[in-house]
Parts: structure tokens; sequence; C-alpha cells
């Protein structure tokens, strides 16, 4: 009883945090590159607090008002299924959870398009043009690789999939490495940062997912930049929960640390990516994440190998 | 068992690199790569020949496919200065496309294959019909004539895959036999190459079409 | 093996270190000499004649059977004709200019002809392909010895295609030693029943790779080019020895076939062979009659003639041995002629070659008599074969023969349409070409060869009826 409150709320406590401490470390290292002193890495929370006093301005032609929420709020149900902090999910013990996980990113997804069209500007339909095309590859890979994974874990839960890296090997240190590979370049994909996305480009034809969030404001501009940071802080924790398996069995406080450690690892490389990477041109997007599909078609062949 | 799972899919990985890249180092890099796998694949998998066949065959490997093949390459390259495969028949993203639907045939053509006969490696297998499929389709679709001996080098790297795939072994000679050919015909295709930039002032197929009927 | 390798070698690097063409030419002209002796006695020792020469040379190994002598014999035939043509070639000149590379050249040449020999008389079909391959390579050189763009073309297009279909028959030597063991010995050879699928898998990337090189369609493409575009001697031992000898490999390998008796598989292997036979025939029939250079029109003819040695191959061994051993003492024979007709006119074109007759009557003959031989005509080899295929071809099938008149006829009279065009009419000879004039050397190999065909057909039809 007291293990799953203390569950539920060390996981929650942490996916209301950690995202916005993320995102502020990035922004720290992307400073440290370019020699300035950079905002500081609470300046994240003290924007979104902004955010929420201020007023909204709605389009007219908005008939679903609530699409920013809705978003958000199937972000969050995604995330009570992934193991973090405490190592289990909030949710655990549900099989097929890992479908579902996938699923309600798509319905997170599906509602930014709503509300990007529904402005009816050119500008949103370009962004979420492009952004629906990146992720029809990018939902066909990450399908792919969780999908390896379960039948690499032989179970169809998050619990099961992250068990059977427990004992270290070789054949769970290729495939861990190679998931950890796909799961990073569809994290960037997905919280739209460097090299498929710019998120500091002021230039409104780059734009792919900035575009989409243009015209909200107030409460749903803080809704949307929060979901962008929930969906880089919900793959850091699969990767995490990848990585750190092995270490399942030591006491909680350790593997909470390293857990913390690990994120904070994960912010950096990112704001090294974003720092010494340009954004890569269209076509070149694309290819990209063809690339990361045709990991996940060696990494299916790979688990199939494995396990027979 | 699993570190040939492992070298058969960096062999993988660097048929996925040669798909998006467009310079021509980055092929001579992966072709010397694939030499070291193959070089490696080969000590693991030799389990009933003798010392001496085994020592023969990661020298050749070793020396003809990860050092000498790259490095001629390379310094005919540097003499025509041919850096980069621009415009290919197929933009990349399409054959990234094609290795990966290579990968997956050649993949699912190896299971059929075991099911019915049942000496053969399936993953070795599924490989090396990968590595030759690929390196057909990059002698198909691309120009420059360096890329076209470099996708015969990767047929052949498929071909030796298959010969090491099977459950016993190819004759000394034969292998040492093969191996020279395949030296020989880099060398070889150095010079035509070299002869035609003298003669057609060009290094791709485009002006290669004045015989027909 | 070993001594005749290293004598391969050795007259090799013999003709590399020459400085002047006649020198080079002389080497190849030993070496032919001898090397026909060597075939010569291997022969005698095989038929077990009375009259020998001890056997010291060449030790026998049970490779070298029946089939295999043939294309051996006719093999060393050839060259030795080659070479003395060779003499008269270097001496023009055009070639004065190439004589920087002569060297090269003949260094090549007699490689080439070493690595089909041993391609031809090795047990083992590993060691087999890869004699041939090393031909291909050698031979790569030699039709790019003048060094044009057409040349340097062909010799590209030449060098892939057949590197890559060799590849192919490689992986088909890897699927038949699935299927037979690990034995890769012709002799030893036997197909295990419950390896049935690798031997079928073999079966047709050993038949389209081995039949790359030897120029069946649909993998023939660079076959019009090299021989077209290569200088005439190398044309000759390209027509008429190369394609025998990739031609070998799928004669023994269906030999093994035919031997181990199983239904499927010599279905199977006969049916192929007879599709590309066909295939070769339309292909031929449809572009001799747009080919506007004779050298092509006669590369066609080639494909079209291994397209009958395969089809021969699956209904009667004796046919396929005449027709192998016609189609390659008149090939060369013919290929040595445009050699001729090139030097006298200096050019390769249909269009601009007339009046042969009139102006140059020996080759006019020589042109004549040999249009008459590859077609099939009475007094000469090919007729005994053609006449007895159509025979075998109608117990087999009416379609099929109808098919093979048919193609046959197209093929006819394309070449007959274009050799007496060349033949005919007043002769119009370029300027500087006028008072060209070839030595005894440059007519001699080409009659012989013709006679020879000749009197073949004699001691064929007396072996026939003697049957």
């Amino acid at each position: 009883m007291i293990n799953t409150l203390c569950n539920i709320f060390f996981n929650i406590l942490l996916m209301i945090f950690a995202p916005l401490l993320m995102v502020g470390v990035i922004k720290k290292v992307k400073a440290f590159f370019a020699r300035r002193k950079g905002p500081s890495v609470l300046q994240v929370i003290y924007d979104i607090r902004r955010l929420f006093l201020k007023g909204e301005i709605i389009s007219s032609f908005v008939r679903m008002n609530y699409t920013s929420a809705f978003a958000l709020g199937s972000l969050i149900a995604a995330g009570l299924f992934v193991p973090q902090i405490t190592g289990e999910a909030v949710l655990n013990n549900f099989s097929m959870d890992f479908l579902i996980f996938v699923y309600l990113f798509g319905l997170s997804r599906f509602f930014s398009a709503v509300n990007a069209l529904q402005m009816a500007s050119s500008f949103e339909g370009m962004g979420s043009s492009r952004e629906l095309v990146f992720s029809i590859t990018g939902e066909l890979t990450l399908m792919m690789c969780l999908v390896s994974l379960a039948f690499f874990g032989s179970s169809c839960d998050f619990a099961g999939i992250f068990g059977a890296f427990r004992v270290p090997s070789i054949d769970n240190l290729s495939v861990g490495v190679l998931a950890c590979v796909i799961l990073f370049v569809i994290m960037l994909l997905e919280g739209c940062r460097v090299p498929i996305d710019d998120p500091t480009t002021h230039l409104e034809l780059t734009m792919i997912h900035e575009v989409m969030i243009l015209d909200n404001s107030g409460v749903s501009l803080a809704y949307f930049i929060y979901s962008g940071m929930l969906k880089i802080y919900l793959f850091s924790s699969i990767i995490g929960s990848i990585i750190l398996s092995e270490f399942a069995h030591l006491s909680c406080f350790i593997y909470g640390g390293l857990f913390l450690l690990l994120l904070f690892l994960i912010s950096v490389i990112i704001g090294i990516i974003e720092s010494v990477q340009a954004r890569l041109r269209m076509v070149h997007v694309q290819q990209y994440i063809l690339f990361a599909a045709g990991l996940a078609v060696i990494l299916l062949i790979s688990v199939i190998f494995v396990r027979i | 068992m699993k570190i040939e799972i492992l070298l058969s899919l960096l062999l993988l990985l660097t048929l996925l690199r040669i798909a998006i890249s467009s310079r021509l180092e980055v092929y001579l890099k992966m072709l010397s790569f694939q030499g070291l796998l193959l070089c490696c694949l080969s000590l693991m998998i030799v389990e009933h020949g003798s010392t001496f066949t085994m020592i023969v065959a990661i020298i050749e490997t070793l020396l003809l496919k990860a050092i000498f093949v790259p490095y001629y390459l390379k310094k005919v390259i540097i003499q025509h200065h041919v850096k980069r495969e621009a415009e290919p028949y197929l933009p990349n993203l399409f054959s990234l496309l094609i290795v990966i639907g290579c990968i997956i045939i050649g993949m699912i053509g190896a299971y059929h294959l075991q099911i019915a006969i049942k000496e053969i490696k399936m993953l070795i297998f599924g490989v090396g019909i990968t590595l030759i499929l690929c390196g057909m389709f990059i002698i198909l679709s691309r120009k420059k004539l360096i890329t076209h001996v470099m996708g015969f080098c990767i047929m052949e790297n498929g071909i030796f895959l298959l010969t090491l795939g099977i459950a016993h072994e190819l004759p000394l000679m034969v292998s040492l036999g093969v191996a020279l050919d395949a030296f020989i015909w880099v060398l070889l295709s150095g010079i035509l190459v070299k002869l035609i930039r003298i003669e057609f002032k060009d290094n791709s197929i485009e002006q290669l079409k004045d015989l027909r009927y | 093996m070993d001594c005749y390798l290293f004598g391969v070698i050795f007259f090799a690097l013999l003709a590399f270190v020459t400085r002047r063409s006649f020198y080079g030419a002389a080497v190849f002209l030993i070496f032919s000499v001898l090397h026909f002796f060597l075939v010569l006695d291997l022969f005698l020792i095989l038929s077990k004649s009375p009259i020998f020469l001890n056997g010291w040379i060449i030790p026998i190994n049970s490779a070298v059977n029946y089939d295999k002598m043939v294309i051996l014999m006719v093999e060393a035939v050839v060259v030795l004709m080659v070479a003395i043509y060779n003499l008269n070639f270097m001496q023009r000149v055009e070639e004065r200019h190439y004589e920087a590379k002569q060297n090269f050249y003949h260094a090549s040449i007699i490689g080439f002809v070493g690595a089909m020999d041993m391609a031809i008389c090795s047990d083992n079909i590993g060691m087999m392909w890869v004699f041939i391959e090393l031909s291909t390579l050698l031979s790569a050189l030699l039709i790019s010895h003048h060094n044009s763009k057409h040349a340097l073309e062909a010799s590209w297009k030449y060098v892939f295609i057949c590197s890559i279909g060799i590849s192919l028959a490689f992986a088909g030597i890897v699927f038949l030693s699935i299927a037979t063991n690990g034995v890769l010995d012709f002799s030893k050879m036997q197909i295990d029943e419950s390896k049935l699928l690798a031997a079928k898998i073999a079966i047709p990337f050993l038949i389209i790779g081995f039949g790359t090189k030897v120029g069946l369609a649909p993998v023939h493409n660079w076959l019009p080019d090299a021989h077209s575009e290569a200088p005439a001697p190398v044309s000759a031992l390209l027509s008429a020895t190369l394609l025998n000898s990739a031609l070998a490999a799928i004669i023994s390998f269906y030999g093994v076939l035919q031997n181990s008796g199983i239904e499927k598989l010599c279905n199977f292997s006969s049916n192929l062979l007879q599709i590309m036979g066909f295939l070769s025939l339309l292909i031929a029939a449809v572009f001799i009659l747009k080919a506007d250079n004779f050298k092509r029109m006669l590369a066609y003819s080639s494909i079209e003639n291994m397209g009958i040695i395969a089809i021969a191959l699956t209904l009667d061994k004796f046919i396929m041995n005449t027709h192998l051993v016609g189609h390659s003492l008149i090939k060369c024979a013919l290929f040595l002629n445009a050699g001729n007709i090139l030097s006298l006119y200096g050019t390769k074109e249909l269009a601009k070659v007339r009046g042969l007759m009139k102006s140059h009557p020996v080759s006019g003959y020589i042109w004549l008599f040999g249009l008459l031989a590859i077609m099939g005509g009475v007094p000469f080899v090919l007729f005994v074969s053609e006449f007895f295929m159509l025979l075998e071809l109608f117990s087999y099938s009416l379609g099929l023969t109808l098919l093979f008149a048919a193609l046959l006829t197209i093929i006819m009279f394309g070449m007959t349409s274009k050799m007496l065009y060349m033949l005919r009419g007043e002769a119009e000879i370029p300027e500087d070409y006028k008072e060209r004039k070839l030595g005894f050397f440059a007519y001699f190999p080409s009659i012989f060869l013709l006679i020879l065909a000749f009197v073949l057909t004699i001691i064929a039809v007396v072996i026939l009826i003697g049957d």
C-alpha cells in the first residue's frame, strides 16, 4: 500500500517537474557552447507560469476548443504506463501497454494537428502536413522497435520487456544499444529537436512543430510547450529503463539517483546535438527517419535470430 | 553464436550507411569495414577446416578486402578527383527504401531456404543474399564507374558469405583462386577507369552508350 | 598441370619482354605450335591409338574425356591459325601505332589461351570457375588494345557483365556443393536425392551464370560489342574458343545431371537450356537485320550458333559436338577475313564496303564460301549438324521445329543479303587504302580452316553412315 502510494507520488511528481528541468538543462548546454551564460535552469517554469496568467486569443474558426488539453491529457495518460524513477509504472502489469503507449502518442499528435488545422491559416496547414508525413515513418519505426523489444522480452508489457535486460549478456547489449539508438532518434522526432526541427528558428517556412502552435496563446500555448517537453521525458525514461534494468535490484534510492543522472545525461546529449549539428534539409529529414526505420528492421531481424 | 549475430548486424548496418551517403570516401570506409567483419566472421565459423586453411582465409580477407582493395581504389579516386556521387539515378531516400527491402527479401529468402535445406546457417546466408542484392542494386542505380566497382566488391563479399554459410568448406585452391580473381578484377577495373577517363574525359557511365543494336 | 602452367607463364613473360611486335608475334606462334602438338599428343593417348608420343608432358586425369577433347582439339587448331594470322596482322601499317603496347597484347593472348586450356581440363568446378574468370580478365585487356572510345566501352561492358554473371555462377557452385555434399569434382560428383532443392536452385544460377560467358540470351549483351571492337585475331579467338570453354562448364554440369537420373532436374535443365537457346535465336534474328557493321553481324551469328548448340545439348551429343567444331572453324575463318576487309577498306560499316569480289578476289571468295559454310551450305560441316538437328527436333516437337526453321531462315536472309551486298558492285575504296595488298599469311589461315571444315563433313558423314 505504502509502496503503491510512493510509486504514484514520485512518478507523478517527476512527470510534472522533470520535463521542465530537462529542457532547462538543454538550454544551458546550448548557451555553454555559445559561451553565454544562458537562461537559468528554472526559466522554463517561470515562462509557463507566465503563460498561465495570460488570457487567450482564439481564432474565430475554432470549433473544438480544448484540443490542447486533450493533447496534453493523452500524453499524461501515456506516461502513466511508462516505468519511471521507481522502476515501476503507475499502471503496471497491464498487458500490451506498449501498444497503448504508441496509440496515445498518436492521439496527442492528432489533437495537435486538429488544433493547428482549425486555425484556418496556411502556415499551420503546412506545418501539420510536414509533421504528419514524418510521423508516418516515425510511428512505424517506433512500433517495430517496441514490438521487437516485446518479442525479445517474450512478454507483452513494459515490466517484462525491461525485465529481459536485467542480466547483462552480449545479445542484451546489442539489442539494447540498437533499441536505444532508435528510440533516441524517435525522441528527436517527436520532441521536435534538431536535426529534425529547430525549436529556435524564426523562419516560418522552415518550422515544423512551432508553426503548428503559432496561433495559440496563453494556457493552450503552455499546454503545447509542456507536451513537447513531456514527450522528450517519456522517451528518456524508456531509454533509461532499458539501460538501468541491470541495476534494478539495487535499493530504490540508488536507482532513483541513477535515473536522474541518466535524465541529466540525455538532456546534455540533446543539447550537444543541438549545438553541434544544423537542422537537416526537408528531404534529408525523411531520409534520417527512414534510416531509423532501417535500423528497426535490423533490430527485428536480430531479435528473431537471438530468440530462435 | 551471439557474436556472429552482432557481426552480421554490423554488416547490414554498413549497407544502410552506403545507401544514404553520396560521398565516395564513405563507400570505401564501409568496404574496408566489411572486410574486417568478414575476417572476424570467418574466424568464428571455420569449425572443420585445418588450421592452415583458417589462417589463409583470415589473411586473404584481411589483406585483400580490408586493406589493399580500399587503398587502391582510394588512389584511383584521388587521381581522378572524383569525390562525390552527385546525381545518382535515384535519390538517396529511395535507395534507402530499396536497400531495406533487399534486407527483408534476403532474410525471408534465407528462412524459406533453411526450411528446405537443413545444412545452411540462416543468418549468414540471409546476409549473403542481401549483400548480393544490394551490390547489384548499387551497380544499377549509380552513375560513376568507381561506384560500380565498389558495388561489385560488395557482391563479392556477399558470395564469400554464401560460402561461409554452407556446412562444409570449399577447398583451399578454390578459395585462393576466388580471392585472387577478385583482386585482379579490381586492378583491371582501375586501369580501365583510367583509360576511360583519358579517352572520354568523363567519369560516369553516361558517355558509355554509343554502341547499340 | 603444373608444367603446363609454368610453360604458359614462361612464354607470357617472354612475350612481355619483347620490344618489337615481330618478336612478340613469333613467341606467340612458337607457343601455339607447341600447344598444338601437346593437344595432339593428348588426343592420341586418349584415343589409345597405336601411334603416340610418350605422355609425360601432360598427366592424364579422368577429367579429360571425349567432349572436352573435342573442344581442346578445335581450340588448338584455331589458336595455331590465329597465331599465323597474327604474324601478318602485326606487320600492317595501322598496327604500328600500337607497337608500344604489343608486349601486353602478346603476353595477354598467351595467358588467355593458357587459362582457357586449364579451364577446359580441370575436373573441379571451382577451379574451372577460377580459370574462366581469369580468361575474362585477360581478354578484357585484349579488347581494349585499340584505345578508341568504342573499344573501351566494349571492354568495360564485357568485364562487368561477364563478371557479374560469373559471380552468380559461383553462387550456383555453392548450392551445387550443398547438393553433392561437398564434392566438387565432375568425375566424382553424385547428386544427393535428399537435397533436391539445392540442386534445383543451382541449375538456373549455373546455367545463366556460365551462359553469360557463352553468350546466350538474355545475358548476351556484351557479345556484339566485344567481338566487333576487338582487333581481328582477338575477335576470332573470342568467338571460336572462349565461348567454347564456357560451354565446357555447362556441358560437364549437364552431364552430371543426366547421370544422376533424377527426372525433375533433367527436365528443368533441358527446358532452361532450350528456352535460352530459342531466345538466342530470336535475338540474333532480330538484331542481324539491323546490324550495320559486318563484324557485329558475325557476332550475332555467334549468338545464334551458341543458341543452336545449347538446344543440341539437350537432344543429342554428336550433333552438338559437330556443330561446335564447325562453328569454331568457320567463325574463325570469317573473323580473320573480316579483319582483312577492315584493313583493306578502312571501315567496319557495311554500307561503305562494296565490290569485294572485283577488287580483292581472294578475300571475296573466302567471304563467299564462309557465308555458304555458316549458313549450313552443303559441303560444309554445319550442314550435317543442322540437318540432323532438324530431324531430332521434328521427332521431339513439331512446333519447335517450325520455330527453329523460321528463325534460321530470317537469320540466313539477313546475313546473306548483307554479305552479298558487300561482294557485288563496284569497289569504292577510300584514297589511302587504294594500293593495299595483304600477304599470303593473311589469307592462308582462313582458307585452311574452310578446307578443314569441308574435310570434316566427309568424316562426319562417314561416322554417321557407320552408326
